[in-house]
C-alpha cells in the first residue's frame, strides 16, 4: 500500500499564508519568551550573553513588584468578620425556607434536607475602625487596627459551592482541573527578580485548633499545569529541610561537598568541550546554585536573628516554625529577597458547626500576624510595591446549619457573596467596596467575580490579563479565560 | 465491664482504669452515649434501643437480647411483616431469622469466609483486573450549553468528528467499532500519533513537537514524509511496538553522535533537523532506576501492589484531610524501597516528591509531553535523597570490590554509570577529589559512620568504613555527572 499523502497539512499552508493576529502573537511569544523563561534559575546564564529582551506583549506599567496571598482554606464567614448586618439581631431563628425557595438557591447536600433554615445573626460585636469607618468584628482586633490600610471587598462572588472546585476557581481561574495557578502565571509572565530563589514560593501554615474542619488541598492550587514546570510554586516546608534534601546527607562535611562539586565540574566541562550542549553548562551552574542555596536558604529560614521587635509585631508564635505567624514573617523575608509571589495556605476555616468557638481560634491564628506583616512591610518601605491579599474561596450562609442556640451555630457554604481584603501596592487603603443585601445573601452593589479579582491582581503586577496567554491544546489559554473579566479600577489608588 | 457484640462476648482492652477497690462509679456528671465530649460526635451513629436493668444479665440472656428478644417484640407489635419498617425488617428478618434460624442462609453465609480466602489468594499480587463489556442500553451523552449540566441541548451518540474519516461501514457504534475505526487504513491519525509519541520518547522531541495536538493548531511536523513513512511502516508491521522501537534505535539518525559544533547549535539549537543524535535529561523514574541498577540494588520483580520508597516525614500531612487513609506516609522496608519507579505509590494530591522535582506530573490530567527542567532542586535530590546516597554507597562498595588500585575502581564506576572508559584527564580530576575524601574520612570515623548509616541496607562488614565512605562520595560524583543524568 502506498504511503498516505500528507494532505491533512494542506490547510496549514493556507493558514500560514494569511498572517493572522493569532500567528502574530504566537511568533512574538516565541521571540519574547526568553524574558518569561528566565524565571527559576536561568537568569544568570541568560544575563551573561543575551542582550536585554524587549518586554513581553502583556507587559504594562506595574504598581506591585511582588505579592503575598494569604489563602484561608475552608471559607471564613463574611457574616462574622466583615459584612456587618445589624438588622439581623432581631430576626434570630426566623425560618428562611421560603426566601431560599424564591431565590432558587442550590443548597449543598449538607443542609438541603434541613426542615428549617433558621436565621443565625452573628453573635460577635462589630465596631467601626479607622478613618474609613469600616465595620470589623471583634474576632479581628489587630486587623481592625489597620483598617485604613485595607480595601475590604464585601461583594466577592464565585460560581462554585464546594471547596475543591471553588479553590481551583480561586487559585487557577477555572473549576476544572489542569490549569496553571495564579502564582505560576505570574512567574511565567514576570520572570524572577532574584537569582537564588524561585519566583513563586508556597508556605503551609499549621492551624492550632484541634476541632476545626479541615479540607484537603493539593499541588493543583500552586502547580504550573501546562506552563513550563519551573513556574510551579515551590513548597517551603514548615518542618525538616525548608526545601527537600537541602541539607547534605549525614557525614558529608561542607568541604567535601565542595571537592565533590569540583570533580563533577571538571568532568562536565570535558563533556561540554566534546559535545557543545549548553544544557551541560546550565547543569553545572545549577549545582553551583544548589551549593549557594545550602547557605542562603538556612539563613533565610532562620528566624532566630530577627530582633525582639519583630516578634512583638507578629506575635510570639512567630518563633515556632510552621505557625501562621512564622509563615507571615517568612513571607516578608522571601519578598524582601525578591520572590515574586508568596502564597500562605492556612486550613481549617470550614465552620459548619460550633462556629463561634472554631472561627475565633482560626482568627486568633492569623489576626496579629496579618497586622504584623502589613505593618512590617510598611515600615520597611515595601508595602508601596507589595500587594497583600487575604481571603477564602466562598462565603457562608446566613442560615444555621445544625442546631441554632443563642450562643452556638454553624454556617454552610455560600457562593453568592463573600468578603476579602487587599492592601499595599496600588490599592486604595481605607476602602470598603461592594454591598450585600440584608441577609448577606445577594450582592446589591459592585459585584466582583473571581475573574475580576484575577484581572486586578495581574493589572497591579504589570500584566494585561487579556494578553497574558500560553498556547496549549490549540488555544491561547489565559488565567481569566474567555468569560468577561474586568479590572476593578474603583479600588485602585 | 463486659462487652457483647451481637450477643457474643467481645474482647475488652482496658485503656484507662483509675477506680480503686473502694471507689464508686456513682457521679453527678451526665453520661454521654457514643461520644466522649461535644467535640467529636459520632455523626453517623444511631441508637436502636437503650435499656437499663436492675440486675446483671446472664450470658444466654444477653445472647437473646440483640435480635431474638427484639424480633419477638416486633412480631408482637405488628404480626404482618409487610408492614414492618426497614429497621424492623433488618432486625427480625435479616439478623434474627436469616442470621440465626434459617439453615440454608447460615450455611451459605458460613461459606463466604472460604470464598474470601480464595479470592484473597488470587488477588494477592495485585487487584483483579476489570474487563469491559458493552451495555445492552447504548451509551449517550448530552451536549451541555457552556458546560452547564442544567442546560442540556442535544443528545449525542458514539461517533467520530465529521472532519475525520468515516465510521467503518457496518461497524457497531461502540468500542469495538471505535477500535475498527482507529485501525482502519483510511484513518492515518492513530498510526501517526503513535509513531510520533514513540519518536518523542526515543529522540526527546516528536517529529510533531506538540505531541498532544496533531491538528491545525498544533506544530507542523519537522519531517512530514518521514512521519508518514513511519506511520505506514508501523501499521503494516501489524502495529508491532517492539519492532518499531528497534527500527528507531538502530537507525543511523539515532546512532549519530550528539556532539554539536557552534555553527550547528546556532542554526538548529533544538536539533529539529536531526543533524546530531538525541541528548536530553532522563525522566525522574529512569534516573532513579538507573541509579539503583548501577548500585546493584534494583529489585527487578514484575507486578504486584504499589510500593513506598524513602520520603521524608510530613509531606502528606501538609495537604491531607485528617481522616484521609493516605494522611501519613510510611516508607516500606526491604524490597519495596528498591523496586522500579513504575511501582511507586502515587498519591495524586502529593506525588512522590523526588520524582516531582524531575517534572513528574500529579497524574490527574493526561500528559502527552512532560516538561524537562534543569533546576538546583534536582541536584539536592541526586546528592542528598537517601535513595541516592544509599545507591552511591552500594555503588562505592562495588567499586571497592572491583580492584585494589584507584584506577581499577574509577574504571569500574565509569563503566557502571557511563558505559565507557575514563580519559586520563578525567581520571586525574577524580583522583584529586577522591584524595580529599580519603584524608577526611581517615581522620573522622564518626563522619564515615554517619554516612554509612544512610539507607536501610547494611554496609558490607568486610570493607573498611573510611574507604566505603570515601568511595560513596566518588560514586555519588558519577551519579551526579551530566553524562549520567542525560541520555
Amino acid at each position: 500500500m502506498p504511503p498516505v499523502p500528507p494532505d491533512w497539512l494542506a490547510p496549514l499552508d493556507t493558514l500560514n499564508a494569511a498572517f493572522t493576529r493569532r500567528q502574530f502573537f504566537r511568533r512574538s511569544g516565541t521571540g519574547l519568551g526568553v524574558a518569561a523563561l528566565a524565571s527559576l534559575l536561568g537568569e544568570r546564564a541568560l544575563a551573561a550573553g543575551t542582550p536585554a529582551a524587549p518586554p513581553p506583549p502583556w507587559s504594562i506599567a506595574p504598581k506591585a513588584k511582588r505579592a503575598i496571598y494569604i489563602s484561608l482554606i475552608g471559607a471564613p464567614s463574611q457574616l462574622d468578620l466583615f459584612d456587618y448586618k445589624p438588622g439581623l439581631a432581631n430576626r434570630f431563628k426566623e425560618d428562611l425556607k421560603d426566601y431560599l425557595a424564591r431565590e432558587g438557591e442550590r443548597l449543598t447536600g449538607m443542609t438541603a434536607r434541613q426542615e428549617k433554615f433558621p436565621l443565625a445573626p452573628s453573635i460577635f460585636k462589630f465596631a467601626q475602625h479607622g478613618q474609613s469607618g469600616a465595620w470589623i468584628s471583634e474576632l479581628l482586633p489587630w486587623t481592625a487596627r489597620m483598617a485604613d490600610d485595607l480595601c475590604i471587598i464585601r461583594s466577592m462572588k464565585t460560581d462554585a459551592i464546594n471547596h475543591e472546585p471553588a479553590n481551583q476557581l480561586m487559585y487557577t481561574g477555572t473549576m476544572q482541573n489542569g490549569k496553571p495557578s495564579l502564582g505560576s502565571w505570574l512567574a511565567y509572565g514576570l520572570g524572577s527578580a532574584n537569582q537564588d530563589l524561585p519566583a513563586f514560593v508556597v508556605l503551609h501554615a499549621k492551624h492550632t485548633s484541634p476541632f476545626s474542619n479541615v479540607q484537603a488541598i493539593s499541588a493543583r492550587l500552586w502547580g504550573s499545569a501546562f506552563l513550563p514546570g519551573k513556574h510551579a510554586g515551590v513548597s517551603f516546608r514548615g518542618s525538616g529541610d525548608p526545601v527537600l534534601y537541602l541539607n547534605d546527607a549525614p557525614g558529608i562535611p561542607r568541604e567535601l561537598r565542595r571537592s565533590m562539586l569540583d570533580g563533577i565540574e571538571a568532568l562536565n566541562r570535558r563533556s561540554y568541550d566534546a559535545l557543545g550542549d549548553p544544557e551541560i553548562q546550565t547543569r553545572t551552574q545549577q549545582y553551583e546554585m544548589a551549593f549557594r542555596m545550602q547557605t542562603s536558604l538556612p539563613e533565610l529560614a532562620d528566624l532566630g536573628r530577627e530582633p525582639e521587635a519583630t516578634f512583638q509585631l507578629y506575635g510570639e508564635e512567630a518563633r515556632v516554625r510552621g505557625t501562621f505567624a512564622s509563615s507571615a514573617l517568612m513571607a516578608r523575608r522571601l519578598v524582601e529577597r525578591g520572590v515574586r509571589f508568596v502564597q500562605i495556605f492556612h486550613r481549617g476555616w470550614d465552620q459548619h458547626g460550633t462556629l463561634p468557638r472554631d472561627l475565633a481560634q482560626q482568627c486568633k491564628d492569623v489576626d496579629q500576624a496579618c497586622y504584623g506583616l502589613v505593618q512590617d512591610l510598611k515600615q520597611r518601605g515595601l508595602l508601596d510595591d507589595t500587594l497583600v491579599i487575604w481571603g477564602g474561596e466562598f462565603g457562608r450562609t446566613v442560615y444555621c446549619q445544625g442546631t441554632l442556640t443563642e450562643t452556638n451555630y454553624g454556617r454552610d457554604h455560600h457562593p453568592r457573596c463573600f468578603s476579602l481584603w487587599l492592601a499595599g501596592a496600588g490599592i486604595k487603603g481605607g476602602t470598603v467596596y461592594g454591598e450585600t443585601d440584608d441577609f448577606s445573601y445577594n450582592i446589591v452593589k459592585d459585584p466582583v467575580h473571581i475573574r475580576d479579582l484575577h484581572a486586578t491582581i495581574l493589572h497591579l503586577m504589570g500584566i494585561d490579563h487579556e494578553r497574558l496567554s500560553f498556547k496549549f491544546q490549540g488555544l491561547d489559554q489565559r488565567l481569566t479565560g474567555v468569560l468577561p473579566a474586568k479590572v476593578v479600577t474603583d479600588i485602585l489608588a | 465491664m463486659k462487652l457483647y457484640l451481637n450477643g457474643k462476648p467481645a474482647e475488652v482492652e482496658v485503656r484507662l482504669d483509675t477506680l480503686g477497690p473502694k471507689d464508686s462509679i456513682r457521679t453527678d456528671a451526665a453520661t454521654h452515649v457514643g461520644r466522649r465530649d461535644d467535640f467529636n460526635p459520632m455523626r453517623e451513629t444511631r441508637f436502636q434501643d437503650v435499656r437499663i436493668y436492675r440486675r446483671a444479665l446472664a450470658a444466654d440472656e444477653v445472647a437473646r437480647l440483640p435480635f431474638e428478644d427484639l424480633a419477638a417484640e416486633i412480631v408482637a407489635r405488628q404480626p404482618d411483616p409487610r408492614k414492618w419498617t426497614t429497621d424492623a425488617k433488618f432486625v427480625a428478618a435479616d439478623r434474627f431469622y436469616l442470621g440465626e434460624k434459617d439453615a440454608e442462609t447460615i450455611s451459605l453465609a458460613s461459606a463466604v469466609a472460604a470464598h474470601d480466602t480464595a479470592f484473597e489468594a488470587l488477588t494477592r499480587d495485585g487487584p483483579a483486573s476489570l474487563i469491559a463489556i458493552e451495555k445492552t442500553t447504548p451509551a449517550y451523552s448530552d451536549i451541555l450549553k457552556r458546560g452547564d449540566y442544567y442546560a442540556r441541548l442535544e443528545r449525542v451518540e458514539p461517533g467520530v468528528p465529521r472532519f475525520l474519516s468515516n465510521w467503518p461501514a457496518g461497524a457497531p457504534r461502540n468500542r469495538r467499532g471505535l477500535a475498527e475505526w482507529l485501525l482502519s487504513a483510511e484513518q492515518p491519525l492513530m498510526a501517526r500519533v503513535s509513531v510520533n509519541r514513540i519518536w518523542q520518547e526515543v529522540f526527546g522531541r516528536g517529529l510533531v513537537e506538540s505531541a498532544g495536538d496533531l491538528g491545525v493548531m498544533g506544530d507542523r511536523p519537522s519531517h512530514p514524509e518521514l512521519l508518514d513513512w513511519l506511520a505506514v511502516e508501523f501499521r503494516e508491521s501489524g502495529w508491532d511496538v517492539k519492532k518499531f522501537y528497534r527500527l528507531l534505535v538502530t537507525s543511523a539518525t539515532y546512532r549519530q553522535s550528539a556532539s554539536a559544533t557552534a555553527a550547528q547549535l546556532a542554526k538548529d539549537p533544538g536539533n529539529k533537523l536531526l543533524g546530531r543524535g538525541p541528548r536530553y535529561r532522563m525522566d525522574g523514574e529512569m534516573l532513579r532506576d538507573s541509579a539503583l541498577a548501577a548500585a546493584g540494588l534494583l529489585v527487578e520483580k514484575i507486578g504486584g501492589p504499589s510500593v513506598k520508597p524513602y520520603q521524608p516525614p510530613g509531606i502528606w500531612e501538609e495537604v491531607a484531610m485528617p481522616e484521609s487513609n493516605t494522611k501519613t506516609y510510611v516508607p516500606d522496608k526491604g524490597e519495596g524501597l528498591y523496586r522500579r519507579s513504575v511501582y511507586t505509590f502515587w498519591k495524586r494530591a502529593s506525588p512522590p516528591a523526588s520524582l516531582e522535582t524531575f517534572d513528574a506530573t500529579s497524574r490527574e490530567v493526561v500528559c502527552t509531553r512532560r516538561a524537562r527542567t534543569n533546576t538546583p532542586l534536582q541536584a539536592f535530590v541526586t546528592m542528598n535523597d537517601p535513595q541516592w546516597v544509599e545507591a552511591a554507597r552500594k555503588l562505592g562498595e562495588r567499586a571497592l570490590q572491583a580492584g585494589g588500585r584507584m584506577e581499577q575502581r574509577l574504571e569500574f564506576l565509569a563503566r557502571a554509570t557511563l558505559a565507557r572508559p575514563l580519559t586520563p584527564r578525567e581520571g586525574a580530576a577524580l583522583v584529586k577529589s577522591a584524595e580529599a575524601f580519603r584524608t577526611k574520612y581517615a581522620a573522622d570515623p564518626a563522619a564515615a559512620a554517619a554516612l554509612l548509616a544512610v539507607g536501610e541496607s547494611k554496609p558490607d562488614p568486610a570493607l573498611a568504613p573510611a574507604e566505603v565512605a570515601q568511595w560513596t562520595l566518588v560514586a555519588s560524583q558519577f551519579l551526579n555527572l551530566d553524562e549520567f543524568l542525560t541520555k
